[in-house]
């Protein structure tokens, strides 16, 4: 019974991280260092709680949060793609911004510096073995094929892929760098958009005043401890999702001090990447791409 | 009679205040491999990127295939009427495979939205038959060779149904076997009907492989020629014109071999770095007082001569002599102790850090001189006071230390890199590389002048420049490099422009050692 609830945290924990690192790699993939995934989910969270408590209809919020990841995506790659930003700089730089938006919009919805009310929440599933899950779990597993088929059979993959190694050879045979950049971070931040909506209305059942708490970045340790592979993003994610799991029931089983315990998957992320490097990346992540000539 | 498949007639265009192609005309056959001949900064890769629709012409008429061409039109337009370019550099994906790079763009599909891998194959397959390339659709390019990679490109032209096909340089990056086989390619490419343009400046692969040659020269069209009728002599004399008579230097007797040269740099090697010419073994002797002129096409070795002597990069084998002193393993601080100045290639990459002041960018490299340092702190009363006398001395404008580098003129940035290099204390060798490139007449006449100066002081000096011009008018010695090696070395009265040519080109070599 012990290791059936395990699980059941496990993929309660692990299925945003999940969704956030697909989003993460579609957008690695197309040679964009989605530091911003952070504020995704976050943004995200919130209107998916804010639409929620309007309507009462999980649903609605859940579309509302993926509208919302979209446009989020699109706006950065304003930024990323069209004015050439640094990559880096103008994810943190929307990271921010979210974290000042939502404490801001909690306090005027909901007048709280914490929480919001108390909200609907997804519908959810009773499992065997794996305890109850909201229907993002679903939506996830169709995600993680949905990527794959994505990347490896279609011809916008390809070319979100040849986008990413070799921009201006891309360009050279008339692929639209710019177009492509802007679908992959677009289909980003909707993966993104889902992830955020799992967190607020899919588990807790409200807002809480940053409760990303870092997972987007998690989700870019994922995807480079995968190696960029969309199969492989579901164990290390899930790994994650174990190791926050476990660091719960341990907090209650133990006499550790529970902020020690909260800096396992941090810890683990960390040291996966001191071993494991990133040599997969897509040779033109992060890279400026201006036409010029060849 | 074989219709005219590329016209270009009085095609002009200009960059700035440099005209790159003046009423330049090129005519090209269908089925016929038509070599474009001329030395670096001849226009030659201008006219094709014209023709490509990568730069717009001010003037002149093109027609492709019977289609006259607008004003403004962009590569895909060429691309359509069936032009299509290798470019020097490669345009793949190391990390696809050789079908993938060749469809992106145009994808083999099964539906509107899935793309097939196994048709793309078939469809390598099936080109490479056809065209008698031997190449395996499923291997990643990233692991092929140059030669293969060039083929690939080739492939990727054809795939898109290309009927002329232009060549940027095509045999820098190859072994001569490959070279053999792109040749034996070509023509078998011919021979379907396909055109061919090469842009080259070696005159062997013209006489090879082309049918007839259009030779430019300074952004001019020199010549059409029937190769069948031409030899490396004239299209040498054609491609670099007339002789330039020494006027700065006058002739001394060859006393110089005589005497002890202060650098002699025996065997030098390096390490081949990506597609960067290295060093194969270089023999050169410096000696006080004379200038040592190393003529040859821009990346033949040039690039790791200066770098080796300014101590960026290491030997790998060899050695530099200097008095009773052998360096083996160089670095930068060594190489400065040596006394040797260096006036690199590139002012504004290594010369200068371009946003510090003209102050600032004297005083680098003399962090360990007791005048302007003590204990770490800058003595900025004797710096300043330096610094006044050398922008005087070299009349920098402005007359000002604190002017910030990026904002002076290219001829001042290089005074300001003569001034730090060549005022420096035990100086015994300045190496100048391409120390004109991009200067107006006053800076060029200043330049050269301040280095004869030195000269006439006993200072010894090796000049580096791809400029035959240049090279003929300042040395009292020409060494020719090629392939990372110098091919001919002689007093340069002994040198005619021909001659200087034929070695640049590779159709004549003698190995020197000095």
């Amino acid at each position: 019974m012990e290791i059936s609830t395990l699980i059941s945290s496990m993929l309660r924990l692990g299925v945003p991280l999940l969704l956030a690192a697909l989003g993460v790699l579609v957008s690695a993939k197309a040679g964009i260092v989605n530091m911003g995934m952070e504020g995704n989910m976050l943004f995200c969270a919130f209107i998916g709680a804010l639409v929620t408590y309007w309507t009462d209809m999980p649903l609605v919020g859940l579309l509302a949060a993926v509208i919302a990841g979209l446009l989020y995506s699109l706006c950065m790659g304003v930024f990323i793609i069209k004015w050439r930003g640094n990559h880096v700089v103008v994810g943190l730089g929307f990271n921010f911004l979210m974290i000042g938006a939502t404490t801001v919009l909690l306090k005027a919805v909901w007048n709280s510096s914490g929480n919001s009310a108390p909200l609907v929440r997804l519908p959810q599933m009773e499992l065997p073995w794996l305890g109850q899950q909201s229907i993002t779990l679903v939506i996830a597993i169709f995600a993680v094929f949905a990527v794959w088929f994505l990347l490896n059979k279609m011809n916008l993959g390809f070319r979100i892929r040849a986008v990413g190694e070799h921009p201006a050879a891309a360009d050279s045979v008339g692929v639209n760098v710019m177009m492509y950049r802007f679908i992959a971070l677009g289909i980003a931040g909707i993966l993104g958009g889902l992830a955020g909506a799992e967190l607020s209305i899919g588990q807790m059942g409200y807002f809480t005043k940053q409760m990303t708490a870092s997972k987007g970045f998690l989700a870019y340790s994922a995807v480079i401890f995968a190696g960029y592979d969309p199969i492989y993003v579901v164990l290390t994610t899930m790994l994650l999702g174990l190791l926050d799991a476990f660091q719960m029931r341990a907090q209650s089983m133990f006499n550790i001090p529970g902020q020690l315990l909260l800096m396992l998957p941090y810890l683990v992320t960390l040291l996966a990447l001191f071993g494991v490097g990133d040599k997969k990346k897509p040779k033109a992540a992060g890279k400026i791409y201006v036409r010029g000539n060849f | 009679m074989p219709e005219t498949m590329i016209s270009m007639k009085d095609v002009t265009i200009r960059f700035g205040s440099l005209t790159a192609n003046d009423k330049v005309s090129l005519e090209v056959k269908e089925g016929e491999i038509m070599s474009l001949l001329g030395e670096n900064g001849a226009g030659k890769s201008t006219l094709m990127k014209i023709l490509y629709g990568l730069y717009t012409r001010e003037s002149g008429e093109i027609v492709i295939d019977g289609n006259v061409m607008p004003k403004r039109y962009a590569p895909a337009d060429a691309i359509k009427l069936g032009v299509s370019m290798v470019p020097q550099h490669f345009m793949l994906i190391d990390s696809f495979t050789v079908a993938e790079n060749i469809v992106l763009g145009e994808e083999q599909q099964i539906s509107h939205l899935m793309m097939s891998k196994e048709k793309a194959c078939a469809k390598v397959d099936s080109l490479c038959e056809q065209f008698g390339i031997p190449l395996s659709p499923k291997q990643i390019v990233g692991e092929l060779p140059m030669g293969t990679k060039q083929k690939v490109e080739i492939l990727k032209a054809l795939y898109r149904g290309t009927k002329v096909l232009i060549l940027d340089e095509p045999t820098t990056v190859l072994t001569p076997q490959e070279v053999d086989e792109l040749f034996v390619l070509l023509r078998s490419l011919q021979r379907k009907g396909i055109t061919i343009i090469i842009i080259t400046h070696k005159l062997n692969e013209v006489l090879d492989i082309s049918d007839r040659v259009t030779v430019m020269r300074l952004g001019k069209n020199m010549e059409v020629l029937e190769t069948s009728h031409t030899n490396a002599q004239e299209l040498s004399r054609i491609m670099v014109g007339k002789e330039v008579s020494n006027v700065y230097v006058e002739q001394g007797e060859d006393e110089a071999k005589q005497q002890n040269a202060v650098f002699r740099l025996v065997n030098l090697h390096t390490k081949r770095e990506g597609e960067r010419c290295n060093l194969q073994g270089i023999n050169l002797d410096l000696f006080p007082g004379k200038v040592v002129g190393v003529a040859g096409i821009d990346g033949n070795g040039q690039t790791d001569l200066v770098e080796v002597l300014t101590g960026t990069k290491a030997l790998s084998k060899g050695e530099i002599r200097t008095g009773d002193q052998c360096i083996l393993a160089n670095t930068v601080e060594e190489m400065r102790t040596l006394g040797i100045g260096i006036i690199p290639e590139d002012r504004t990459q290594q010369g200068l850090v371009l946003d510090l002041t003209v102050r600032d960018n004297i005083l680098l490299g003399y962090k360990s001189d007791t005048r302007f340092e003590k204990h770490g702190i800058i003595n900025l009363q004797s710096a300043n006071k330096y610094i006044g006398d050398l922008i005087q001395k070299y009349d920098i404008r402005p007359a000002r230390g604190n002017a910030v580098c990026r904002f002076i003129s290219g001829g001042n940035q290089q005074k300001v890199v003569l001034a730090r290099e060549l005022e420096r204390t035990g100086l015994k060798a300045v190496v100048a590389s391409q120390p004109v490139r991009g200067l107006d007449v006053g800076a060029i006449q200043f330049t050269h002048s301040t280095l004869l100066k030195l000269r006439s002081e006993g200072m010894a000096i090796l000049l580096i420049s791809s400029d035959l011009d240049e090279i003929k008018t300042m040395s009292d010695y020409i060494a020719i490099i090629r392939n990372g090696r110098i091919v001919a070395f002689k007093k340069a009265s002994d040198f005619s422009k021909d001659e200087i040519g034929l070695y640049m080109g590779g159709a004549k070599s003698e190995e020197v050692t000095a």
